[in-house]
């Protein structure tokens, strides 16, 4: 029983319950209970070795968990509880089998882009139609339970920009040349940030080429689902080994982080791991790789008040802070307002705010204090999973503010400047 | 015996029937108990588990006190728990029980700045008060390396400390009220809001209690202002006793720094795998020294303390540049206790405190442990205060390795007694170190403390089987046994010759005449005796016990006129052949005395040695430490140094049942068993009979003047003291006196007065810098308000004016009545002019003084023909009691005629009066001791 976590058991022991985890963890913030928060995570998972618990009585504390690594952050002996939690989801799924759902997107949808963007073109159609409200008003939408009451965090269709049509033009005479991994928000739900991405890189004379990547695979990740997660790690590695590119740029975190992580995860797949470590090593955040090859600083003023979000997947997992608050304050006009607590997870956590909308929406409430308080004309952040959520924090919230990813305002103040021009 | 032992445990009711009556108290989705929950409440951060039955998750104190009545009704263990990060098993449910899960009490319910106040709930994390009060520059001192998640109602519980308590103190020290749920559901306020208090003192009891004694729900506690500027540094050592040698030497010189930490190789190393706070990994310890003062005093202090280190070999002393640098160097020693558990899989931490200059023989004793057991120990030590945690690194999966962790672990705690020391200075005993009370504590002493749980807590359902032994059988029988034999052996014989035969006949006064000198408020004792130890003490009190007759405490007698009046005469125990010092202890900075010593003439002698006993009283030149002490004494200096709670370390105590009861030791930190101590300061001799006293000192100032500041506004005093409190400045004292005060005593006061003028006298003491600094604000701020005249004084001069401050406050007339009223510190204005208001009302003049920095006023009420005019007075008296607590203070008579000072009780009508006489019967069953002081009803 649980063998994926007697090989953790190890580093269950070196939990020695200070306590530290709870001043970090989103989750416990909100609920103030002990199973919330790794250290009761620990505490269940060893009962769990120790026969004391079936792995099945703890599948709530197993999965109500935004793997936002704050916990490990603050674990001054270094347990990875992060890691933990996913063997624990990996030990759930083979014991008990994995929901149709969950099947048909990470095994179906996921690893075949096309597929996914015919849906996204349906399931647009119908929002644009009007039958979204007409599903709703039937109690249709019931059916999907409680990601049911997370549909309004989705964005309106993205009718009129359409990723696939869009590729970067050939630059003459390019200064580097990148692979740029959209990711399946980006070109199904948000393809006009794609679009701006590949505006700025132009502008730096980066030429951007937009392979076929499936799904980078953090999905089927999060719900344990490692076979699924490694196939469509390993197609990705194939496709970057056809590409003669400088650098694979992200503008979502979550893609980022485990993108950077494939080294682990196929350390023990002979040939691969070793495709793996170069395929990671060019792996960049755009904010990483802007700053990186020298930020182009002639742009136009935005007099706005702006503040940061980290993304636990950038900040946290990709360590990458400074960047993006360097690049918003080297935009001429910009007040930069730090908030309090600006790397704590918004509660999005890749598909969590669906599975578990309310507690999602406590641990986005909490957030939304925070960003209250700066009076922003600008949230920014870097990761479209975020993004939704808290525009729909800010609509929820009532807030005058709008939420905007880091490259679209980057974007806007290359244009302002054009346009100043002309 | 995870998920099935439990049902077991609740024998009065069933678990459904339980688990209904709390849904329906909280609701049940605040009502937890699958097994998934309770193995998540079963442990805290020692490792230690044991289930609960429920957890419960109350909302507010009505939630609590519902869920006390339904546990107290069906005897159901109750134990308070906040993030479970402490260190001794204490919220562990060792019974089962109700787990009373407070992390959801998490509001702040009022900032106070310019009280210098905060009110919270007992789930507010320590770091999120301190985040709340840092836009206000303000802080609360104490922070534990928990603080990140640890609760201020488990602060309280433990008594914590932290790095920082080197300089401001421990929880205790920053606790002024509690509001607090009794075991049986009732809801009371224990302690004062106010800077002074009266009564006992509960909450200092409650503080350190482990949550055995009630349930706080709601904390007043102090803030203070941020200091100026810091500076931290890291001094790296080749050897361990150079560091411990260092941090000894600092202290010794005179120095005290914000904090004072050491940590040892294997800790360093364990850190830098985690937290990398930049510590050298080839050093065998370091010190983090930090110093947070004025600026002007910041450069000559670091100076100091570098020349110290390089005195005691340190290979290099790094200074923090940035406030990053400075987050750095203290995260690697927050982190520490966790990071240790890198190096094996689990370890022991110990919490010895020894005297300050014992911390090396503390080293070579561990060492030698170590040794024997072949264990790995690191250590993590508050260095400045003698605090010390060796960690044993073990595997707790090799029974044989933790059953020498074990062993190894009670001689550790041995040795620290052996040296002096207590068995725990922050983390509390819980189920860890019960075993080891006994090295502490005799048998009586267990029982007292057994007695006074029972007056809180009698069905013992409040996190019962902690802290005390369970024992209690064989101990109740020590005691009864002891003190039974005495009182039949000797019972054929007269008291008188039983007295003599004890103390001889020239220690027992019975003639009249000679009684005359003895008078309490007019009335002759029975006998005045004269023991001469703390045995003879004890058979006194046994011979008046058993005959029922009153113990009259008596040191110099000064303030025997003093509060209530007594309700029965008795005889005068006078400790004056008890007065000696006991020993004066330098390095370590505390002083054993014997209660009779004069106040004054021990300061005479302290200074010999450049030190004193902050506590500095008017009347110190007539009292006695012992009468100081229970009578809660103060002076001006209590603006900086406190009270007795804060300086006195320890005392020895005769009870009325003749034991004696050591309550504290000499060292700066001990959390071992229940404060006895804070119990019988300013108790007024009704529990018991000080008999010795261990004592806080510091070195004197390297400089001290005060300025001397005329005023014809009192507005304007009361500006320049608002501007002082919510400044860096920190005087010594600030003391109003206004001219009515002075007048009376014409010329003899010293100071030359003109008209209608009020002075305000500011001590301000330390290093030249930070004295000459003081000076200058002091005197703009005063210039700014409307000052008529400033003179700084020093030397004779200045000695002069405390002496003419000490003879006005001491002054009273015949028919004069004394009075002190205590009010928030803004509200102080107010109070001044319900005390004019009151007395012009009633046809009275007044003259008032005050420590004006504490809110406290002390009104003299009179008429100009000495004559009290009883009516007039007491109807002053009555609009000064209600006035003052309408601001949320208390006005009380200090001194006058018995029967002005008898007509208000004002314990009596206190929430917490009924615990009080509870105490006090369990102290006294007979109420011999006093009787009638405190609460004339007990």
């Amino acid at each position: 029983m649980a063998e994926q976590l007697q090989k953790v058991s190890e580093a269950l022991l070196r939990c020695n319950k200070c306590g530290f985890c709870l001043a970090g963890c989103p989750i416990y913030k909100v609920t103030g209970i002990e199973w919330t928060v790794a250290r009761g995570k620990l505490t269940l998972l060893r009962s769990v070795l120790d026969g004391e618990l079936e792995l099945g009585e703890i599948t709530e504390p197993v999965f109500d968990c935004l793997t936002c690594n704050c916990c490990v952050d603050h674990c001054p002996s270094g347990v990875m509880t992060d890691e933990l939690i996913l063997k624990a989801r990996a030990e759930l799924v083979n014991e008990q089998g994995q929901p149709w759902i969950q099947r048909l997107i990470f095994h179906k949808l996921l690893p075949n882009p096309s597929r996914l963007q015919k849906l996204a073109r349906l399931l647009g159609w119908l929002q644009v139609s009007g039958l979204r409200s007409t599903a709703r008003s039937l109690g249709l939408t019931k059916l999907l339970g409680e990601a049911s009451k997370a549909e309004w965090i989705f964005p309106p269709a993205p009718f009129g920009h359409d990723i696939t049509a869009a590729s970067s033009p050939r630059l003459e005479h390019p200064r580097y040349r990148v692979a740029y991994f959209v990711g399946c928000a980006g070109i199904n739900l948000t393809p006009q940030i794609a679009e701006a991405a590949i505006r700025v890189l132009n502008k730096h004379k980066v030429e951007a080429v937009r392979p076929d990547f499936v799904c980078c695979g953090m999905p089927a990740y999060g719900y344990g689902d490692i076979e699924s997660t490694l196939a469509m790690a390993k197609k990705n590695i194939d496709l970057a080994g056809t590409l003669e590119v400088d650098a694979i740029i992200t503008t979502c975190a979550t893609c980022g982080s485990l993108l950077k992580r494939y080294p682990d995860l196929l350390s023990e797949d002979g040939d691969y791991s070793v495709q793996a470590s170069s395929f990671a090593g060019k792996v960049k955040d755009i904010s990483e790789f802007l700053t990186d090859i020298g930020l182009i600083t002639e742009m136009g003023t935005l007099k706005h008040k702006v503040t940061f979000h980290d993304p636990c997947h950038l900040g946290r997992f990709q360590k990458v802070t400074s960047q993006p608050r360097q690049i918003l304050q080297s935009i001429p006009g910009v007040e930069f307002i730090e908030m309090a607590e600006s790397n704590m997870c918004c509660g999005a956590a890749g598909s969590f705010s669906l599975g578990h909308y309310d507690l999602s929406m406590k641990v986005l409430a909490r957030k939304m204090e925070n960003v209250a308080r700066t009076e922003a004309d600008f949230l920014v952040t870097c990761c479209p999973g975020c993004s939704m959520q808290l525009a729909h924090g800010i609509r929820e919230h009532g807030l005058k503010m709008k939420s905007v990813e880091l490259v679209e305002l980057l974007d806007l103040a290359y244009r302002s400047v054009s346009r100043g021009k002309h | 015996m995870c998920a099935k032992a439990k049902i077991v445990r609740i024998n009065k009711m069933n678990e459904k029937a339980l688990l209904k009556a709390l849904a329906k108290a909280v609701g049940s989705e605040n009502v937890l108990a699958s097994p998934r929950d309770l193995i998540t409440y079963s442990y805290d951060a020692t490792g230690k588990r044991s289930l609960p039955d429920v957890v419960v998750f109350p909302n507010s104190t009505a939630e609590i006190s519902t869920i006390m009545k339904i546990a107290h009704r069906e005897r159901v263990p109750v134990v308070a728990r906040g993030a479970g990060t402490n260190l001794s098993g204490g919220t562990v449910p060792s019974r089962g029980g109700i787990i009373l899960e407070l992390s959801r009490l998490n509001r702040i319910l009022n900032i106070d700045i310019a009280q210098h106040r905060v009110v919270v709930e007992p789930g507010v994390v320590n770091l999120d008060l301190q985040n709340a009060l840092r836009p206000s520059s303000f802080m609360y001192a104490p922070d534990p390396a928990s603080q990140k998640t640890s609760t201020l109602g488990g602060n309280l519980g433990e008594d914590a400390g932290g790095p920082h308590c080197l300089r401001y103190g421990v929880t205790h020290n920053h606790i002024f009220s509690l509001e607090l749920v009794l075991a049986d559901g009732q809801v009371v306020q224990v302690g004062a809001s106010t800077d002074d208090g009266y009564g006992y003192d509960l909450p200092g009891l409650l503080v350190g209690s482990e949550g055995t004694l009630g349930i706080a729900t709601k904390l007043v506690l102090r803030i203070m202002h941020l200091p100026e500027s810091f500076q931290t540094m890291l001094a790296i050592f080749e050897t361990l006793e150079d560091a411990f040698q260092c941090a000894s030497d600092i202290i010794a010189a005179g120095i005290v720094p914000g904090a004072l930490e050491l940590l040892d190789a294997p800790v360093i190393q364990a850190v830098e795998d985690t937290v990398h706070a930049g510590y050298p990994l080839d050093a065998e310890a370091i010190l983090l020294i930090e110093l947070d003062v004025l600026k002007e005093v910041m450069e000559r202090q670091t100076q100091q303390i570098k020349e110290i280190c390089h005195t005691n070999n340190a290979r290099e002393v790094r200074i923090a540049r940035t406030a990053a640098e400075r987050d750095t160097i203290w995260s690697g020693r927050r982190g520490a206790f966790g990071a240790v558990a890198r190096v094996r899989p689990a370890y022991a931490c110990h919490d010895a405190t020894v005297p300050r200059n014992k911390l090396v023989p503390m080293l070579h004793e561990v060492g030698k442990i170590a040794e024997k057991y072949q264990l790995l120990i690191g250590h993590v030590a508050h260095a400045g205060d003698g605090n010390f945690h060796p960690l044993i690194m073990f595997d707790n999966r090799d029974p044989e390795e933790s059953h020498r962790v074990e062993k190894a672990g009670k001689e550790i705690l041995a040795a620290g007694v052996a040296l002096g020391g207590t068995i725990t200075g922050e983390h509390g005993i819980g189920l860890e170190k019960q075993d080891s009370m006994p090295l502490m504590f005799n048998p009586g002493e267990l029982e007292l403390m057994h007695q006074i749980k029972s007056v809180f807590d009698p069905e013992e359902i409040l996190n019962p089987g902690k802290i005390i032994p369970s024992e209690k059988a064989t101990i109740t029988e020590a005691r009864g046994s002891k003190a039974m034999s005495t009182a039949t052996s000797e019972k054929s014989k007269g008291l008188y010759d039983e007295l003599v035969e004890t103390l001889g006949r020239d220690n027992v006064l019975a003639e009249p005449e000679e009684l005359t000198a003895y008078r309490i408020d007019g009335r002759l004792p029975s006998l005045v005796v004269f023991p001469s130890c703390t045995d003879h003490i004890c058979q006194v009190v046994r011979t008046a016990s058993r005959d029922e007759i009153p113990i009259i405490p008596w040191g110099n007698g000064s303030k025997q006129a003093q509060g209530l009046p007594l309700a029965r005469r008795g005889i005068v125990l006078s400790l004056k052949h008890m007065n000696h010092l006991v020993e004066l202890d330098a390095p370590n900075l505390t002083a054993e005395v014997e209660a009779g010593i004069n106040h004054a003439e021990l300061q005479r002698e302290l200074a010999k040695h450049s030190l004193c006993f902050s506590l500095e009283p008017e009347d110190m030149e007539s009292a006695t430490i012992g009468g100081s002490l229970s009578a809660n004494s103060s002076g001006p200096g209590r603006l900086a140094h406190g009270t007795a709670r804060d300086l006195v370390l320890g005392v020895t105590v005769v009870t009325p049942l003749g034991e004696v009861i050591r309550a504290g030791i000499k060292t700066m930190k001990n959390v071992a068993g229940y404060d006895l101590r804070k119990l019988f300061l300013g108790s007024w001799g009704t529990l018991g009979v000080i008999t010795k006293a261990i004592l806080k000192l510091s070195y004197l100032p390297e400089d001290r003047n005060t300025l001397l500041l005329r005023f014809s506004n009192i507005e304007d005093v009361f500006q320049v003291v608002r501007h002082i409190s919510n400044s860096f400045l920190r005087p010594e004292s600030m003391e109003l006196i206004d001219i009515k005060a002075t007048q009376k005593l014409g010329p003899e006061a010293g100071f030359k007065l003109q008209k209608e003028e009020l002075l305000l006298l500011i001590r301000v003491a330390g290093s030249r810098e930070e004295v000459r600094r003081h000076i200058a604000e002091i005197r703009a701020l005063a210039e700014a308000n409307n000052v008529e005249a400033i003179s700084v004084l020093l030397g004779t001069e200045e000695e002069k004016a405390w002496a003419s401050q000490r003879q006005i406050q001491l002054y009273l007339a015949p028919g004069m009545v004394r009075g002190k009223a205590a009010v928030p510190i803004h509200k102080i204005e107010d109070m001044f002019q319900e005390i004019q208001k009151a007395a012009t009302r009633h046809q009275l003049q007044v003259g008032i003084t005050g420590r004006v920095g504490n809110g406290i006023l002390y009104p003299r009420l009179f008429t100009e023909e000495h004559n009290a005019g009883d009516n007039e007075v007491l109807a002053a008296i009555a609009d000064l009691v209600q006035g003052a607590d309408k601001l949320g203070g208390f006005f009380l008579v200090e001194s006058g005629p018995p029967e002005v000072r008898q007509a208000y009780d004002l314990v009596s009508q206190r929430s917490d009066y009924e615990l009080m006489r509870r105490l006090k019967r369990t102290f006294d069953p007979k109420n011999i001791f006093n009787p009638g002081k405190v609460a004339r009803t007990f």
